[in-house]
């Protein structure tokens, strides 16, 4: 054979076995991925709207919302993701908002790449809780109304002001005191 | 080959009387000022710190070079600068430990690993204040007020922060938090005259880099005065960013270098993560020194440009 | 059998990849702030390093001289893209921690260096043989590194608080400074061990 048709046809035979390995074990893998972003999901929206049980996707003017129900089907407010800027990257947060009362109901971060045992405490309760009950009307200012982390001033900032811009837009399509 | 009577060198012939052990000596004896004004706004504690901190220095230095199998130098003083330089960027409220493991570092990886004085690149008790503040940020930001010991911020943490400003008087005495050798600016600012008028100290490195961050901060729209007086400007004008072995050696070089250094340390004070960036510029100079080393070489008296 | 014991003990110290060869340096400074993280990487880049290792030892005269690098980069790159799948459908903890890191295993010089240097030159034996052996000298030194980072920044070591509660966190060694000072401190030691054994044997 000649060696330029032999290489062609070594590469062509590689190529195909892979596409052909890889094609199988995502389709082996993926539901299982699947799942796991479901259950995170689910679970984060959980956190933020206590007493939810199931929860219906909205989608409102570009936004993604979450409407938690309870078993009754009584609404619990709405979860939406937001984004600040932290010392290492973006935060992703959840945050719980119930309109009626025009308070946040809980906050968990999804994912960011602070300083370890500095900036990262941002994920810890200690932090998080101190966000449940607090009025959207609030300035969200480091050190004023919201309490930062010995060390870290820059990460509870960035959490801060991610929530209050996102409010900002949020509380247009969802209005304090109105239904939803 | 002791039968030759003549020994053969290369130039120069004439000794100027200077030694690095004299030098270094007058060095810590500027710094005794400031050293003693940190000791008097904030008690005991201060004095402590200075003399574990140069302890270890020396200790660190003795023993690499021992291990290393090396002649022991440690009485040429500069592990003494060292030390008492570190103590001196460091808040009087830092646990003594830590600042011991910042003249080991500071010595050990700042200066021993690169092969002893004179082969750093980076100023060694900048390398060891550095190490700290990232590794203990929580211990090495927690500032205390002098005389009273109560837990308070600096001044440029409350600009920066609060945008409180602070009395220029106190700022110039020394009567304010911060680190321990830096708050009196009336102290560094005699001890830095001093290494001036001896020589040692290059007067266009300090001038370039506090003539800068005046002339920036004031085209900015901030209060110049305040930015000179407060934080570790002036400790680090004088004594840092004009170390003989880790900044240029031509004179077009050290303005470059003190200009480039003042500019940074206005973009982090005012845009920066970090209330104070002085640490950070001569640092980041550092790294440019062997650059504007050669950019600003000389021509050779008689030397015709050729192109 | 002999030459295989020998080329499995070649990669645990001798050629060790991390602190002989210094090669694979992006995952091992990139991922080891905890003990745990370098077992899981050490073991998913031993898993493609043995896998790849052998298929390109049994494929060695059929892969061309000219297309070998395409042919050994397809087939890294798949089993790597495996591992990356499973490891995110069945632990999903260690993935997130790992992220990106366990899709550049295709580009861990280790892997590369072992199929041209070693596994497509040698019978199949001798190639997963050496394989095994640099997969478990990576994961023992990358195991070693976090293991030193996590007790001295976090207090802890493979999750267990070892130092006590009130320990001082050394906040550095989980920055990527740390793992350079703790990568040449480590280094500084190995050499002497290694001088030091070098100089017995001389002297016997």
């Amino acid at each position: 054979m000649n060696q330029y048709a032999r290489m062609i046809v070594v590469l062509l035979i590689f190529s195909v076995l892979s596409g052909a390995v890889l094609a199988f074990s995502y389709e082996i893998a993926n539901p299982k991925i699947q799942e796991h972003a479901m259950k995170n999901l689910e679970e984060s929206i959980k956190n933020v709207l206590p007493g939810t049980t199931k929860y219906e996707q909205v989608e409102k003017e570009g936004m993604t919302f979450y409407l938690g129900l309870d078993d009754q089907g009584n609404k619990k407010g709405i979860a939406f993701k937001a984004t600040g800027q932290g010392f290492g990257g973006p935060i992703e947060m959840m945050v719980g908002y119930d309109p009626k009362e025009g308070k946040l109901t809980g906050l968990q971060i999804l994912s960011m790449a602070e300083t370890p045992g500095l900036g990262a405490r941002i994920q810890e309760p200690a932090f998080t809780e101190q966000f449940k009950g607090k009025s959207v009307n609030d300035p969200f200012e480091p050190k004023k109304d919201v309490q930062v982390i010995t060390g870290a001033t820059i990460s509870p900032a960035g959490v801060a002001s991610g929530i209050k811009s996102a409010l900002e837009k949020v509380t247009k399509i969802y209005p304090v005191g109105g239904d939803y | 080959m002791s039968q030759y009577k003549f020994l053969i060198t290369s130039s120069p012939h004439i000794h100027s009387g200077e030694s690095v052990q004299k030098i270094m000596f007058s060095v810590a004896g500027a710094l005794l000022l400031p050293t003693l004004a940190g000791v008097y706004f904030f008690g005991t504690r201060a004095l402590i710190l200075v003399i574990t901190a140069t302890l270890a220095a020396v200790a660190t230095e003795a023993i690499f070079q021992k291990l290393r199998g090396k002649p022991v130098t440690v009485w040429d003083g500069s592990a003494i600068v060292t030390g008492m330089l570190l103590a001196l960027n460091v808040t009087p409220a830092l646990p003594v430990w830590m600042v011991v493991v910042g003249s080991v570092v500071a010595i050990g990886l700042g200066k021993m690993i690169y092969g002893g004085l004179g082969m750093n690149p980076f100023n060694p008790a900048l390398i060891g204040r550095v190490f700290l503040t990232v590794t203990f940020p929580v211990q090495m930001t927690t500032w205390i007020n002098p005389v009273d010991g109560t837990t308070g911020a600096t001044p440029l943490a409350l600009m920066k922060m609060q945008g409180v400003p602070t009395d220029y008087y106190k700022l110039f005495i020394g009567n304010v938090g911060g680190c321990l050798g830096e708050t009196s600016a009336l102290a560094v600012l005699v001890g830095g005259l001093y290494l001036i008028y001896k020589g040692y100290v290059d007067w266009r490195i300090p001038v370039s880099y506090i003539g800068t961050v005046a002339v920036l901060t004031f085209i900015l729209g901030k209060d110049p005065i305040f930015h000179i007086l407060a934080g570790g400007l002036l400790l680090g004008a004088f004594f840092m960013a004009t170390d003989m072995v880790t900044t240029p050696v031509t004179k077009l070089g050290r303005i470059i270098f003190g200009i480039g250094a003042g500019i940074f340390v206005v973009l982090i004070r005012l845009y920066g993560g970090y209330p104070e960036g002085v640490s950070f510029s001569i640092l980041l100079m550092n790294a440019f020194t062997p650059i504007i080393n050669r950019l600003t070489v000389p021509r050779i008296y008689g030397e015709v440009k050729t192109r | 059998m002999y030459q295989l014991v020998k080329d499995f003990l070649n990669g645990l110290w001798n050629e060790n990849p991390t602190f002989r060869m210094i090669i694979g340096m992006c995952p091992t400074l990139a991922v080891t702030t905890a003990a745990m993280n370098g077992i899981a990487m050490g073991l998913a880049t031993t898993f493609v390093l043995v896998f790849s290792s052998l298929l390109i030892s049994l494929l060695r005269n059929f892969i061309p001289a000219k297309v070998r690098i395409p042919c050994f980069i397809i087939v890294i790159a798949t089993f790597v893209t495996v591992v990356d799948l499973f490891m995110a459908a069945y632990f999903p903890a260690i993935h997130k921690i790992l992220g990106l890191f366990v899709p550049l295993i295709v580009v861990n010089c280790t892997i590369m260096a072992r199929a041209e240097a070693f596994a497509s030159k040698v019978t199949p034996p001798r190639a997963v043989a050496d394989a095994l052996g640099m997969g478990l000298g990576f994961t023992w030194a990358i195991t070693l590194i976090g293991a030193v980072r996590e007790l001295m920044g976090s207090g802890t070591l493979f999750g267990y608080h070892v130092l006590g509660e009130g320990a001082t966190h050394w906040v550095i060694m989980l920055l990527p400074p740390g793992a350079f000072i703790t990568m040449g401190i480590l280094l500084g030691i190995m050499n002497v061990i290694t001088r030091k054994s070098a100089r017995d044997i001389q002297c016997h």
